[in-house]
């Protein structure tokens, strides 16, 4: 199962990758459930560099981590994983920006739902037909709201 | 992006917990439907009830491997599996559909999730620096 979602940002590729990244602060909703931190929801943190974490610090002080950057090409591209504990496996979330007509065009994909251990014991060759229904019906759920 | 009848619905719970256990869930779903040997023995099932060696007729995999594939099935919740005589009968689950379609809408559920942050994001990025 892949997400992928695209919007076009009135800004250049460089200012989109900053707040992206280094600002996510100021504009990720955290206080509209956002957070896996519930009413100790404060601060949210993506450190724009390979090894760099995504995290989430609680109001007590105590830290989440959500995922890890994996590849960092500012202000083109920025890969990281994501968790959550429920999962058996991370998940990865790719950003890329492009300079657009009208600014920014940022894709996003979120992907590798599928990649539990359970998935990879069951054999090479999985076939995909019902991910990519799937997947093709939340591309076009997308774009009524992305259009 | 404009806003969406979707986002303000997901507002009202908190994300993460809901996201987190409705993953899982699909997960099995989508590895369970995800493999074409899998698929056309729900189609089998969809029709009527069936017996084990019926089952694997026709396919060019060996009855334990089959056996294997409706464990996988059967763990997702989409078929059931009943002792009949010496041989085991499936059939589909009675919610089967019904988990489907719900899978479908969590999908939909983690697509209107990045809408939201997204929109959030545009929003930022657009005030003057």
């Amino acid at each position: 199962m892949t997400i992928q979602k695209s919007v076009t940002v009135r800004c250049t590729p460089d200012k989109a990758f900053r707040v992206f990244t280094r600002e996510i602060g100021l504009w990720w909703p955290l206080d509209k459930g956002f957070s896996y931190g519930g009413e100790r929801r404060k601060e949210i943190f993506l450190d724009d560099r390979v090894g760099g974490r995504l995290y989430e610090r609680f109001n007590d002080g105590s830290e989440f981590e959500i995922g890890q950057v994996t590849r960092c090409d500012p202000p083109h591209l920025i890969l990281f994983t994501w968790k959550s504990p429920q999962w058996e496996a991370a998940t990865e979330v790719e950003v890329r920006f492009s300079a657009a007509a009208e600014g920014t065009r940022v894709e996003l994909e979120h992907r590798g739902f599928e990649a539990g251990p359970k998935m990879a014991k069951s054999g090479k060759g999985m076939a995909r037909g019902w991910v990519t229904v799937l997947e093709r019906y939340a591309a076009h759920a997308g774009d009524a709201t992305n259009a | 992006m404009g806003d969406s009848l979707r986002t303000r619905r997901l507002q009202t719970c908190n994300l993460w917990v809901t996201l987190s256990i409705v993953i899982t869930q699909v997960d099995e779903i989508l590895t369970a439907v995800g493999y074409p040997i899998r698929r056309e023995m729900l189609r089998r099932l969809s029709e009527r009830p069936c017996r084990a060696g019926d089952l694997a007729r026709g396919f060019a995999v060996s009855r334990p491997a089959i056996c294997k594939h409706a464990r996988t099935l059967q763990r997702a919740g989409l078929i059931r599996a009943a002792k009949s005589g010496r041989e085991r009968m499936y059939e589909l689950a009675p919610d089967a559909r019904a988990a489907m379609r719900a899978a479908a809408a969590r999908v939909e559920e983690l697509s209107a999730f990045w809408d939201t942050a997204l929109e959030a994001f545009k929003r930022r990025a657009e005030e003057s620096a």
